[in-house]
């Protein structure tokens, strides 16, 4: 049975390949830590595009248990082919991508580029053109929630971002009425790690719950490459979390 | 020298092009002149590739501009690129998408969006040619800042450098700092006479020290913003700079 778009399209005729992940950085960074897969499977296929010499690519990648996301700059991909790169340089645009968090319905577009030459995790010279990686429009997301203790006029959250953000990325919902007039709500001691909720006055009396939220786009207070995939971005990898690439590239 | 991992692969397959960069829109408009290294004069596109793909009738191309030090972005409402060969027009009337790409600021602030290329849409500057451009579409835009409403005031002005006039829920005021003594900054502040370039952040009354906050815009393209103003163009999802880039690869079929 025909399953193909167009007349004489082969249904199935896609090929495995040993696709694999990798982290890499910058000389300014230094050496990475590369990444304990685990149960993590990564399906590379690939297929010549109507019978041509380019190259259709797609990448899965399914985080599994014992997934550690390693430390470094970015997550490069193994492409099936080596690409030419052409006058388009690194940035060159294969494709398209997403990264998906089941747990939380999170969807994150990316878009797959030839690799860097990147000072660390093997990928100088001519190797990087077997790579890829993938520009991401945030940098980090994160979520969650925090108390404003009794007696207390702050407390500190721990975003768990890998780039510091800006207090304007940073939104503070309170889930419940104190009975202490918090008079103004404020973030202070923005860090890498964490920032603080703060009270302006101290709530003598109950407490103050609330739910906090920050989105950060790519900036200059992260790591040497906020704008591309990689450990911590935009979040650290899960059980589950699942990454799509789809590529049509010429191969050199 | 045969570069490829399997046999009989041919190198440089795909042709480079250096098709037209211009803006495109209903009005008066301006075109661009980039000043990149890579271009050789006036408003080039930045070494577009494509390949015909067998019998099929589909083109692969890529494009894009590096913006040179010192360009001039121009003026109108959309940038569209000129393609290899006219795209097949069907009874769809949208825009069409056809592959995907971004927008980068890999220098000032490191910011990236990504963009969806789409047919170039009838306008009025391109005289019924407009099968032969692709466009980009983008979905929102950001921005952000500090501000702070000093004692003795009760507001502060900002510039948002947003391409429209933002909706006052697409932006997010977040205090860091305020030990006034009373609570007349407090509980309530309030935005207001946003128009295209400024907004206002008010409190209640003159706080009795500095309000510092940040801010933040997530904007969307507006209709009030003149015709398409869902498409890359000037100043549109940002005011370019030099060495920002745009780049895209798209995937269509061409007029038989």
């Amino acid at each position: 049975m025909a399953r193909g778009l167009y007349p004489g399209v082969a249904p199935d005729t896609w090929r495995a390949y040993p696709s694999d992940i990798r982290v890499c950085s910058g000389a300014a960074t230094g050496a990475p830590t590369q990444v304990t897969k685990g149960a993590t499977t990564i399906d590379g296929r690939w297929q010549n595009f109507f019978g041509t010499t380019l190259i259709a690519a797609r990448i899965t990648m399914t985080v599994g248990s014992g997934w550690s996301g390693g430390s470094g700059d970015v997550y490069t991909f193994r492409l099936p082919f080596p690409c030419n790169r052409s006058q388009f340089g690194a940035d060159q645009v294969l494709g398209s991508a997403f990264l998906h968090r089941p747990s939380t319905g999170w969807n994150m577009e990316m878009l797959p580029t030839n690799a860097d030459d990147f000072a660390y995790g093997g990928l100088a010279q001519t190797e990087e053109d077997y790579w890829c990686h993938l520009f991401i429009p945030k940098s980090g997301i994160a979520q969650g929630t925090g108390t404003v203790a009794q007696s207390t006029s702050s407390v500190t959250v721990n975003h768990g971002l890998a780039i510091t953000p800006h207090a304007g990325d940073i939104t503070i919902t309170p889930t419940n009425s104190p009975t202490t007039n918090p008079q103004m709500i404020m973030v202070q001691n923005i860090g890498a790690t964490s920032f603080d909720v703060v009270t302006k006055v101290s709530l003598t009396t109950g407490t103050l719950p609330f739910s906090w939220k920050a989105e950060v786009e790519p900036n200059s207070t992260g790591g040497a490459f906020p704008q591309l995939f990689g450990p911590g971005q935009p979040w650290s990898l899960a059980a589950s979390d699942l990454v799509q690439i789809n590529m049509l590239y010429q191969p050199r | 020298m045969n570069l490829g991992a399997r046999r009989g692969l041919r190198v440089n397959m795909l042709r480079s092009r250096m098709g037209d960069f211009l803006i495109a829109g209903d009005g008066a408009l301006t075109q661009p002149v980039n000043t990149s290294s890579f271009v050789t004069s006036g408003p080039r596109a930045l070494g577009s590739r494509f390949i015909e793909i067998g019998d099929t009738g589909l083109v692969l191309v890529n494009f894009g501009v590096s913006w040179g030090l010192g360009s001039s972005y121009g003026s109108g409402d959309a940038y569209v690129w000129q393609l290899p060969f006219p795209a097949r027009e069907d009874d769809s009337t949208a825009m069409r998408m056809i592959g995907s790409g971004m927008v980068y600021k890999p220098f000032a602030g490191t910011e990236v969006m990504m963009v969806r290329p789409v047919m170039a849409p009838p306008f009025a500057s391109l005289r019924g040619q407009h099968r032969h451009y692709v466009a980009l579409r983008y979905r929102q835009t950001y921005s952000k800042g500090t501000g702070t409403i000093a004692s003795g005031t009760s507001s502060i002005a900002i510039t948002h450098e947003q391409p429209y006039a933002p909706h006052a829920s697409d932006i997010h005021i977040m205090p860091t700092s305020y030990s006034g003594t009373n609570n007349q900054g407090g509980n309530t502040m309030w935005v207001d006479n946003i128009t295209s370039t400024q907004f206002t952040v008010n409190c209640r009354a003159n706080p009795s020290t500095d309000i510092v906050f940040g801010w933040k815009v997530c904007g969307h393209p507006q209709s009030a913003g003149g015709s398409y103003p869902e498409l890359v163009g000037p100043n549109k999802p940002w005011a370019w700079e030099g060495l920002d880039i745009i780049i895209a690869q798209a995937l269509y079929e061409r007029a038989r």
